[in-house]
């Protein structure tokens, strides 16, 4: 089913919107076109329809269950994303989907937190991976526990048991995969509970604080996740290192106070063949057979954003290449297994305002989930793919169609006939599809004294261009907005309407089975 | 305080205009030095407001700091830059990768930090004479820039601006060369790793998921306001 879906819609909406395009009988030529015959929207919309009564649940337990977060990543990132991805291969862009975008069910996802209307990626990413929403700030504990919360008993008292540790309890392989810090909300949500997402080594903690730092508590897991957690890779080195140890890579030294070396410690905990590795040679040297237990640090905090990887000094995987190699090392486990993969540095460029690298992130990402759809069967593994938040990303104006979206707007002609031509504001400038609601792109025009800068010379579609920005806050801040879900495989079907986002959790645990008495197959 | 002085600094070195090129040391390798400059504003119908400045260039490092605040810049073997902010009161460290830098769009030209002056924007001075300061030989420059006048004495040796003044009709901004050494006195500011080791570290990526934090909350209403 799954693959027919895939298969059917790409040949209805893609191949069908790339015909021959007919002559249009009109006085003159329009200037700006989309490939499509008159035909082909028709035929576009009846295979939807013919795809659409073909579908069938998948009633079916998962095996497995990938969740991809593109951290940041709202409707208006997934658009703009796939209209780029497109361009880039030479089309016009809006016709393309991203890989998750051909995923049969979708919902819309409410990320309001129990305090916060616009949320962190901490609460969230709580609500996804245990089923109930909780506070700004603060990873699997419920929404009693007190800011700052210090006593380890009292976190014990209100933690919230995550999918990943409940994977882990039913004997299946689990693992997390970030282009992040590992210790950073999203990753750290599926295995720490804590009341301060910012207590990531020991040196973030105020003296006296009992709460194990978030790298302790991965390398210090329960018996059942230290079993399970057979893959753990991102950024975040330093975290993990003492103060008194030097980067291998960069010329830093490590957070923790306490001297502990925490990959040492994951190479003495794990087992004999476990590793850890912190560049692109240790990456391409653990494989599946030489390696049981993988943690892979690649950056001394964030690994580089997509658009920046080919820079690194020591070299690093890419998001799909790391999926790849988490999502080889999981499926020889006999029951199963639980993978989060987060495409983290989405949120990152936009907080910037940066759009392009927050856009080529989340192709990025797409690529990663295109990987791990193509790696697994349908049958057995349910992917989800969604957001924890939004930003106040918006594509706005009326370009034609095809205009670079990176690009300043360019208008469909008035006149057929008549050449496209840059759209002008009140100040006579020309102004950019993409931009923020707030952030830092007001800078430019603050600077020279003017209401807007002039972009008519400016290369907007430049790696390093920051879209304008209507507020003016030094980082852009993330929206309140509902963000997408996209599921394919086991009891995908249950993805579906508006939902609340720690319903997401509820979905998973039910494709897993864990909520009676069958057995995952 | 800070941003009024950062605007200071950055009209100084913004708004240049022409040297001859042959006359200014091209080198990118500069002469290790410390120097000490006072920098003071002056606008109409107001007292003038003075603070120290300091400038510490090592090998691949360029060192600024002023009422508590530096900033450290490394360049690695491929001419990558990284800046770390030290915040000296709050214990705070704010690091910026490569690739951070070009996202934020903060990237500075690594010729410019060691000479304070921009090369390109010297090079529209014109050279009024050859003189000495403190001691060491000098040029002195000057030109228009709209309806701004910059004078700037240029220390020859050093590849450096000794003196920059910048006025223009409503306010005088001068950064004034007090004192130069090899290295830096010991009750200069210092950021070295020594001093800012027990300081918090954030990564420069980080500040937009951290307005909750009282301290990244003062210090984005500072960098943006």
């Amino acid at each position: 089913m799954h693959v027919f879906v895939k298969k059917t819609m790409a040949v209805a909406v893609t191949a069908a919107m790339f015909t021959t395009s007919l002559v249009p009988a009109m006085a003159a030529t329009p200037a700006v076109q989309g490939p499509e015959s008159v035909q082909d929207w028709y035929n576009a919309g009846q295979q939807f329809i013919r795809n659409a009564e073909r579908m069938r649940p998948n009633l079916r337990h998962a095996k497995n269950i990938i969740l991809f977060v593109g951290d940041g990543m709202g409707v208006s990132t997934v658009t703009a994303a796939r209209i780029l991805a497109g361009q880039q291969n030479g089309r016009p862009g809006e016709e393309n989907r991203l890989s998750f975008e051909y995923f049969p069910y979708t919902a819309y996802s409410k990320t309001y937190s129990w305090d916060q209307q616009t949320s962190d990626s901490a609460p969230t990413m709580t609500a996804i991976m245990t089923g109930y929403k909780a506070r700004e700030g603060m990873l699997a504990v419920d929404h009693l526990t007190s800011r700052n919360e210090c006593d380890p008993a009292v976190i014990a008292a209100h933690a919230l048991p995550t999918l990943l540790e409940q994977a882990a309890a039913e004997g299946k392989m689990t693992g997390v995969v970030t282009t992040a810090r590992l210790t950073h909300a999203t990753p750290a949500a599926t295995y720490a509970h804590t009341a301060v997402r910012d207590w990531e080594a020991d040196s973030n903690k105020p003296a006296g604080c009992g709460v194990k730092d978030i790298a302790q508590q991965l390398i210090e897991a329960s018996p059942e996740v230290k079993a399970s957690l057979h893959v753990a890779m991102g950024g975040g080195r330093t975290y993990f290192m003492p103060k008194t140890q030097l980067d291998p890579e960069y010329n830093k030294k490590g957070l923790r106070n306490d001297g502990r070396d925490l990959t040492a410690e994951w190479l003495s905990s794990r087992g004999a063949d476990a590793k850890y590795v912190w560049d692109r040679a240790g990456f391409d040297a653990a494989t599946p057979s030489n390696t049981s237990y993988l943690l892979g640090l690649f950056e001394n905090s964030h690994m580089q954003y997509e658009a920046d990887r080919a820079r690194d000094k020591a070299g690093e995987p890419s998001l799909t290449e790391m999926t790849e190699k988490a999502i080889s090392m999981l499926q020889n486990g006999d029951k199963g297994y639980f993978l989060h993969v987060e495409g983290g540095r989405i949120d990152h460029a936009h907080h910037a305002g940066n759009a392009k690298r927050a856009l080529i992130d989340a192709i990025e990402l797409s690529k990663a989930v295109q990987k791990a759809y193509d790696m697994t069967d349908p049958r057995d593994t349910l992917i989800i793919v969604t957001a924890d938040h939004s930003h106040t990303f918006t594509i706005a104006g009326y370009p034609h169609r095809g205009n670079d979206i990176v690009g300043l707007v360019s208008g469909v002609p008035a006149i057929d006939g008549s050449p496209a031509m840059l759209d002008m504001d009140k100040l006579g400038l020309p102004y950019t599809t993409l931009g923020y609601a707030n952030g830092p792109g007001w800078r430019d025009a603050i600077v020279n004294g003017a209401k807007r800068p002039d972009l008519t010379s400016v290369d907007t579609t430049s790696l390093n261009f920051l879209q304008e920005s209507t507020v003016p806050l030094d980082s852009e801040t993330h929206a309140g907005e509902d963000v997408g879900v996209y599921a394919t495989g086991p009891m995908a079907h249950l993805v579906h309407g508006s939902m609340e986002q720690n319903w997401i959790y509820h979905v998973m645990r039910a494709s897993f089975g864990f909520d009676d008495e069958r057995q995952p197959r | 305080m800070r941003i009024r002085h950062y605007v200071l600094i950055a009209l100084l070195c913004v708004s240049a205009t022409h040297i001859n090129a042959a006359q200014i040391n091209t080198t990118t390798e500069f002469t290790p030095l410390a120097a000490h400059y006072i920098e003071t504003l002056k606008s109409r119908g107001s007292a003038a407001v003075s603070n120290d400045w300091y400038l510490v260039r090592r090998a691949n490092q360029v060192e600024t700091s002023r009422n508590q605040y530096s900033e450290v810049w490394q360049r690695d073997a491929r001419g990558e830059l990284t800046l770390t902010r030290v915040f000296h009161q709050d214990h705070k460290l704010i690091q910026y990768t490569p690739g951070e830098l070009r996202t934020q769009r903060r990237e500075k030209d690594w010729e410019t930090l060691n000479r304070v002056v921009p090369e390109q924007q010297l090079t529209t001075l014109k050279h009024i004479a050859d003189l000495t300061y403190l001691g060491r030989p000098a040029s002195r420059y000057t030109g228009q820039h709209g309806a701004e006048k910059l004078d700037v004495i240029w220390l020859t040796h050093e590849a450096l601006a000794a003196k920059i003044v910048h006025t223009n009709r409503d306010q005088r901004t001068t950064l004034a060369l007090k004192e130069l050494r090899p290295q830096p006195a010991t009750h200069w500011p210092q950021a070295n790793p020594g001093v800012i080791e027990p300081y918090d570290f954030i990564d420069g990526a980080d500040l937009g998921d951290m307005e909750y934090d009282p301290f990244v909350r003062r210090v984005l209403d500072s960098d943006g306001h």
